[in-house]
């Protein structure tokens, strides 16, 4: 599959236009204004493109400048699928250096960064995008049987709207950072026990206030989030999340309640 | 670095073509029967017109036939690829590719190499090599054959990153600057050399000798006109054995990305701070936030607020007391608030002013009713013992023990001097240090990499030492430098405390030698002192920031080369406003090509300045003006004559060509001159005619050109006959003319006739005999440069133009004159190790966001030296005053922000005011607010700061590197400080007074708001409170007068007349009451006011009073340095009890205020927390014996009571960063209820207060 970006600028003889090779990106349009917007433009939450030493500025400066990337079909007016950086939604960008070229990876901070610095007074929302490598360090610390034997008592599981049991082993890892991404979003505090943590994560996805990339079935409506070969690049499963206080709070209290109840039936 | 702008369109500096003949006349080719095959290398190739042209001039003669050239080039953007394969398909000779792609891709192996390897790369500054331009000498030298010629062009700074590589590989290099004209633009040089065999070190006459190009490019010669060889281009048998585009290896990329990590100056992957987790998951809900020295009590507000305690498990200090265990959470809400708004001429309103307030929400999880509560926000306790009605202080109150054990656990200690572990020995010093203070040396000296660490260790290293004014950070610092064994200190500081600085050592440090470093000799001669023992240089803020003086520049600006205008330019710092014309048809770049020809001969002709193209070329055009006159004798050079063709050739293809256009090209045949060219115009022109034989129209008007191109030639000449002759025989046209034409030839016979006597035709155009029998048209002689310079202005009037943006370049320029060198960059420049420690007092005073004093400073903490920051009021009560001295310390803070992040950091720790508007959608004006329509968008622009900053910042970065000491941790018994707010009423005639000229300036406010005065009177609003302070004669002269400001007319807006100077004023009766009471105890009295023209009066009522001397410190007098003697020696000397002064005057540096135990405030300075905790501090200090009084009288219910409120507001924001109080702690963390005054700006702010009724509704003035 041909994943080359172009971006050009200007037309005629001033035209310019520079390559670089898409690896992967992510979007979560239901999560920030501009992805809401009516465009057929791809606004992705995450980006990230590989390019070659020379080429690495001035595609970069183009990226940053907000102008259209398009997937190279071969023909002069690249009509095919189209990425766009909105200058305005302040886009983060890294770059990483190896002797094969660059790879730039460019993301929307408020919802990537792990603490946004304060509670947004509308509501909580982020991308939870660990590195592959980071989960699987995790899942060696998570005693998984006995969070997953508590879930199971706690949530009740429906495979046809909600993920399974065994799905749930695939995100367990991710569970405690859910609630530390949570936990800098909400006012409430959050009981520091990662069965509360994996349960929390659960019941969110089951709600439809969360929604991972890599299950059809936890995708629900508006609030999808969808990811292209970001797997390729060592990220893990994306996990989207978007909720006002109040259904936040409504959901905390419950869950606190089912966790302490099961404890002390336990 | 390149601009964005530039990087977004791969911006490049080609190398101008007329030097490539220049560059070719060094180089020959090895010749003979063997030598027949070359290749020439061109890996950044642009549209491949300097390598082809290089090409062909070396490739010139006769016998380079029998050569055989192959170009081997690259191109990256794809649309100069394109017009380099063109090229390629239409020039002679071979190629390989060219290739498309980054020349870093290439697949080449090489096989015998090339024989000349042209390289002009891209300019820019690279993280591996230096510089981009030796990354790609790098990359291609290797693949020139032995004896293999590199030309090499780049800007001349370039070669330093070079010299190694070209010491090792070229023997015996060239290199020349480009000429005057061109190395102007880009500094460019070429550096011509065949490469030799690899040397294993480099070869160090070589190494100079590249150094030296780099360092002063005067050295070098300038690139000759035409040059004799210098180097031989070998031939080979097959450059590459392959020249391929290679594609990037995607897998291998992918294996070695590394999510969320980004790569470091040196190259190292590392993660990007914020986003990938640094601990495991189970650590991920608690907070760490390791802290120089153990946290205040004053802290836990910040700890709540910084999530310290989320999801801890908190007990009540009190188990008997039937509380629950609790999960404790604190976050911030940073709400706006509507603070003000903003009216149409109708009163309606059309916006809202919002700032953010902090607002601290606890909640908490009830571990036994396992249920949340949000706790009410207040800094008073209840008492309760039921979670659900708990308030903020009831948590901190019965859960403090706990709250504070977890805080310790959360916040790891560096130096807690309740350990034994913790402890270190010090060397002792002169004057003995109190244990707080002995604490204090042990935690920075931690700071600094320990005891006993190496000077590598330190490096990098800092430490804020925020102490209370009066604690002795000095001796902390001077203490810490021995502890460390620093060798040579170097201390920064206002300029008013040099002595002191040297007071201070004397004391503490006895043995170490000191001197002020005034200049250069000075700091060079410290550096030469090798005696042993400690040496201490004091360096005054303001000679390590100023340097020489700034003038402007000469007539021309120098890089557009436009003239410059009239006044002070330097002092203005004015920026050159030229625009140039760019030709967007074909008549106007006709007009540029035009321009260009022309432009030696006359660059000062406006015309031509006009129609250039490109700043870089009028810039050359100024040069050449200032150094070349406009040449005599001019002739026209092909150049001209190509483009008179051109128009000719255009005007007859034009159906109906204009008589603007056709009198253009007869000026520019005129111009031309050329006997033949002129015969061959009009042949031309005769023969476009023959197509349309009508006696009218196109045909007819192309034969009459034809005609007066004859008139172009000496009149009744033999060429001129000849011409006529010539065309009369050529086919005629039509007979038929339209009613009222003359025979053409008719005419032209009586206009040949006329020329001839010199007589005036009606022609547009005038062609009549010159006195030397020549001809000439528009009185100028045909083959004259007024003629071409003409036909340039008939052109250009013609062709269509845009306008370009100005040109921007600074009109001013640095001068050596005074003579005097910022020393804190001589030191980063000269002797950049040289000191062991520095230290910057008064730290503060460094945050000023672009301030000469802040860069000074940071230069020198750039060096990487161990650094103490002593301040005693690290903030102003603006989040965005940390900023730079954060980042310029703070290696952590350095990570999470760039240098430019100061929005970023205001976003994420500060408070911001925001306007908010509806407007309409079509025409983006503002609508009433509230009325909405589908064709309505809000809008919200940030319109600046708010005070105050998150108390996230204090925990997560200030008191990681601060060590906070207070007079109360002191142990000394420093006496009680008192302050109060005595109000006092003012009488009848001063009120009414007082609120005539409020009615008044509030009433031409309002009138104001929607014209071009619209806040122009907000500073004397911010005045009229002095009012009440000022009103008498001998301060305010005749009347008080409320004015617009003198540079918007000085127009009165109010005027009272001034009471008599022999009234005593409300206030001054408490004054002259207070000091008497104060003195009668043995209490010396300071009298502060802001207004220093208030102060002689003060005096004299003050000595009419009490009937002694009370002196005045006048600023204006008694320079900031002398103030100290000053005060020894009139004040404390004489025995002097009462001292007047402006607070400004004492804030910082003076320690013999102790003499003063009362301070009475007779005016508010500013709302300035600064000024009044420094100002409050000189007398509450180490060394005061008595109780201090701090007495502020205000005139009660008057807007002097708000500005009060004001200023105490900003001291407790500022005073909460440094942990000094509990109440000020909660309040900044977002406790309890914001008034939102403090965002705005203070005569603002009391404007909206009496507007709204509130200010003169007060009884007191009533």
């Amino acid at each position: 599959m041909n994943r080359t970006l172009v971006i050009e600028t200007g037309d005629g003889s001033k035209g310019r236009s520079f390559r670089a090779q898409l690896l992967g990106y992510a979007l979560a349009d239901h999560l920030w204004e501009g992805g809401r917007a009516d465009t057929n433009r791809l606004r992705p939450a995450v980006l990230v493109v590989a390019t070659s030493e020379a080429e690495a500025a001035p595609f970069l400066a183009n990226l940053r400048g907000g102008r259209k990337a398009a997937l190279d079909n071969g023909y002069q007016s690249r009509g095919g699928k189209s990425f766009e950086l909105l200058k305005s939604a302040g886009y983060a960008f890294s770059t990483q250096r190896f002797p094969e070229g660059v790879v730039v990876t460019a993301y929307l901070p408020e919802l990537v960064r792990l603490d946004p610095g304060m509670v947004d007074p509308s509501g909580a929302r982020f991308l939870l995008l660990p590195p592959a490598a980071w989960v699987a360090d995790e899942a060696q610390r998570v005693d998984a049987a006995a969070v997953v034997q508590h879930v199971a008592r706690t949530v009740a599981f429906d495979r046809r709207t909600g993920p399974s049991l065994d799905d749930l082993h695939v995100l367990l890892p991710m569970a405690s950072l859910f609630a530390a991404y949570l936990d800098r979003r909400v006012r409430a505090p959050i009981v520091p026990d990662v069965r509360f943590h994996a349960q929390l994560l659960a019941t969110a996805l089951k709600a439809g206030l969360a929604s991972c990339s890599r299950s059809r079935s936890w995708g629900l409506g508006s609030r999808e989030i969808t990811e292209e070969h970001l797997d390729e690049c060592g990220f893990a499963p994306g996990i989207a999340f978007q909720a006002k206080h109040d259904e936040i709070e409504a959901l905390l209290a419950e869950q606190v309640d089912a966790f302490y109840g099961m404890r002390r039936a336990a | 670095m390149a601009r964005p702008e530039s990087q977004a369109i791969g911006g490049y500096y080609a190398t101008p073509q007329h030097l490539v003949p220049r560059i070719a006349s060094l180089i020959a080719y090895a010749r003979g029967r063997q030598a027949r095959d070359f290749d020439l290398t061109d890996p950044c190739a642009g549209d491949g017109a300097a390598i082809t042209a290089l090409r062909d001039a070396i490739f010139y003669d006769e016998e380079s036939r029998q050569a055989m050239a192959t170009l081997h080039a690259c191109e990256m953007e794809e649309t100069r690829h394109r017009d380099l394969s063109c090229r390629q398909r239409k020039e002679w000779g071979g190629w390989s590719g060219p290739l498309h792609g980054d020349a870093f891709l290439i697949d080449a192996v090489p096989q015998d190499g090339t024989s000349l390897l042209y390289l002009n790369p891209p300019y820019d500054l690279d993280r591996e090599h230096g510089r981009l331009e030796q990354r790609f000498l790098a990359r291609f030298a290797p693949m020139l054959t032995m004896g293999g010629v590199l030309v090499l062009v780049v800007p001349f700074y370039a070669l330093g990153a070079s010299a190694d590589l070209l010491a090792r590989n070229f023997p015996a290099p060239h290199c020349y600057r480009f000429p005057e004209a061109d190395f102007g633009v880009f500094r460019q040089v070429a550096l011509i050399a065949a490469r030799g065999p690899e040397l294993l070190e480099p070869d160090q006459q070589v190494l100079a000798l590249a150094h030296g190009w780099s360092a002063n490019p005067e050295a070098m010669p300038e690139l000759p006109e035409a040059g004799r060889p210098i180097v031989t281009m070998p031939p080979t048998e097959s450059a590459f054995r392959r020249w391929d585009m290679g594609a990037m290896d995607l897998a291998g990329l992918r294996a070695r990305f590394r999510p969320w990590h980004v790569s470091d100056r040196a190259g190292r992957v590392a993660p990007i701070p914020g986003v990938l987790p640094a601990e495991s998951s189970a650590d991920l809900l608690s907070r760490r936030y390791p802290v120089a020295m153990p946290p205040r009590p004053a802290h836990i507000a910040a700890g709540i607020a910084a999530g310290v305690f989320n999801g801890a498990r908190v007990e009540p200090d009190d188990a008997s007391s039937g509380l629950p265990a609790l999960l404790v959470k604190g976050a911030f809400d940073r709400e706006f608030v509507q603070v003000d708004t903003k009216t149409n001429k109708d009163g309606e309103v059309t916006g809202k002013v919002e700032v953010q307030q902090p607002k601290l929400v606890v909640t908490v999880l009830d571990l036994r009713a396992k249920r949340y509560f949000t706790l009410r926000s207040a800094t008073q306790t209840t008492g309760t013992r039921d979670a659900a009605t708990m308030t903020t202080a009831d948590l901190v109150a019965s859960y403090g023990r706990s709250l504070m054990a977890r805080m310790l656990e959360q916040c790891p200690v560096l130096h807690d001097p309740g350990l034994e572990a913790h402890r270190v020995e010090l060397p002792e010093v002169a004057r003995p240090l109190y244990p707080a203070q002995r604490e204090a040396v042990v935690a920075t000296v931690k700071l600094l990499g320990g005891p006993g660490a190496g000077r590598a260790q330190r490096r990098r290293k800092a430490a804020f030492i925020l102490g209370e004014i009066g604690s002795g950070k000095t001796s902390v610092a001077l203490a810490t430098a021995k502890a460390i064994d620093a060798r040579r200190v170097l201390v920064m500081v206002p300029p008013h405390l040099l002595d002191g600085w040297r007071d201070q050592v004397a004391a503490v440090l006895p043995e170490a030698r000191v001197s002020v470093l005034p200049d250069v000799t000075a700091i060079d001669a410290f550096a030469a002192d090798e005696a042993p023992g400690m040496s201490i240089g004091i360096l005054s803020r303001e000679a390590a920031k100023l340097g020489h003086a700034w003038a402007s520049v000469g007539p021309r600006c120098p890089e557009c080369g436009d003239a410059v205008p009239a006044g002070d330019l330097a002092r203005t710092r004015a920026r050159c406003e030229a625009t140039r014309r760019e030709p967007t048809d074909r008549i106007a770049r006709a007009a540029a090509a035009l321009a260009l020809e022309l432009a030696r001969s006359a660059p000062s002709d406006p015309a031509v300045r006009g129609c250039l193209r490109g700043r870089h070329l009028r810039r050359a055009l100024g040069l050449f003006a200032e150094r070349s006159p406009a040449a005599t004798g001019w002739r026209a050079t092909p150049g001209v004559v190509a483009v008179f063709r051109s128009n000719l050739a255009a005007v007859l293809r034009a159906d109906a060509a204009s008589g603007e256009s056709i009198e253009a090209v007869l000026l520019l045949g005129a111009a031309v001159g050329s006997v033949a060219e002129i015969e061959r115009a009009a042949h031309r022109a005769w023969d476009a005619g023959a197509a349309d034989p009508r006696g009218y129209g196109a045909g007819d008007s192309r034969r009459a050109l034809a005609r007066r191109f004859a008139l172009l030639l000496p009149p009744d000449s033999a060429e001129q006959r000849r011409l006529i002759l010539a065309l009369r025989s050529m086919p005629q046209g039509e007979s038929f003319r339209p009613y009222g034409s003359e025979d053409p030839w008719k005419s032209l016979d009586v206009a040949i006739a006329a020329t001839k006597a010199g007589e005036t035709m009606p022609w547009a155009f005038t062609a009549h005999r010159s006195t030397d029998g020549n001809a000439a048209l528009g009185g100028h002689p045909v083959g004259s440069l007024a003629l071409a310079t003409a036909a340039l202005r008939q052109i250009s009037a013609l062709g269509k133009w845009s306008k370009s943006q100005a040109c921007g370049s600074p009109l001013f320029t640095a001068i050596p004159e005074p003579r005097r060198v910022p020393l804190a960059s001589y030191v980063a420049k000269r002797h950049p190790r040289l000191f062991d420690l520095l230290i910057l007092d008064e730290g503060h005073e460094f945050s000023g966001e672009g301030s000469a004093q802040g860069f000074a400073a940071h230069r020198l903490t750039a060096l990487g030296m161990p650094t103490l920051l002593l301040t005693g009021s690290i903030m102003n009560g603006y989040a965005d005053s940390l900023f730079a001295n954060q980042w310029a310390l703070d290696p952590d803070f350095r990570a999470e922000f760039a240098r430019d992040d100061r929005g970023e950091f205001v976003r994420r720790y500060g408070y911001l005011k925001q306007l908010v508007e509806q407007r309409d959608a079509k025409t983006g004006k503002p609508v009433v607010f509230g009325s909405h329509t589908d064709r309505v968008e809000t809008s919200t622009r940030t319109i600046g700061h708010a005070p105050g900053v998150l108390p996230l910042f204090v925990l997560r970065h200030l008191l990681r590197r601060a060590v906070t000491l207070h007079k109360g941790d002191l142990s000394l018994d420093l006496p009680k400080c008192e302050e109060r707010v005595a109000n006092v009423e003012p009488t009848p005639e001063l009120a009414a007074a007082y609120r005539r000229l409020q009615r008044r300036l509030v009433e031409q406010i309002k009138r104001d708001r929607f014209s071009s005065m619209a806040g122009k009177l907000w500073g004397q609003m911010a005045e009229l409170p002095s009012y009440l302070d000022r009103a008498t004669s001998d301060v305010c002269g005749r009347a008080f007068t409320i004015a617009y400001p003198e540079a918007v007319g000085a127009q009165v807006v109010a005027e009272e007349p001034a009471l008599a100077a022999s009234v005593v004023l409300p206030k001054e009766q408490w004054m002259i009451d207070t000091a008497r009471t104060e003195l009668a105890e043995g209490r010396n009295v300071m009298v502060l006011a802001w207004h220093v023209a208030l102060l002689p009066r003060l005096a004299r009522l003050l000595e009419t009073a009490l009937g002694e001397r009370c002196p005045v410190l006048d600023a204006g007098k008694v320079a900031a340095g002398k103030r100290q003697a000053w005060i020894d020696r009139e004040v404390i000397g004489k025995g002097r009890r009462v001292l007047l002064v402006n607070p400004v005057a004492v804030q910082t540096g003076l320690n013999n205020l102790v003499h003063f135990s009362t301070q009475l405030w007779m005016q508010n300075p500013g709302c300035n927390a600064i000024v009044y905790r420094q100002t409050v501090g000189r007398v509450d200090r180490i060394g005061q014996k008595r109780e201090t009084r701090i007495l502020f009288p205000v005139y009660g219910g008057t807007t002097q009571e708000t500005l009060h409120s004001l200023l105490l507001h900003k001291v407790a924001v500022s005073m909460s960063t440094d942990g000094l109080d509990g109440e000020s702690a909660l309040a900044a963390a977002g406790v309890g209820d914001g008034t939102g005054l403090e965002a705005m700006a203070v005569g603002r702010q009391l404007y909206e207060l009496v507007a709204s009724g509130r200010g003169l509704q007060t009884k007191a003035v009533a």
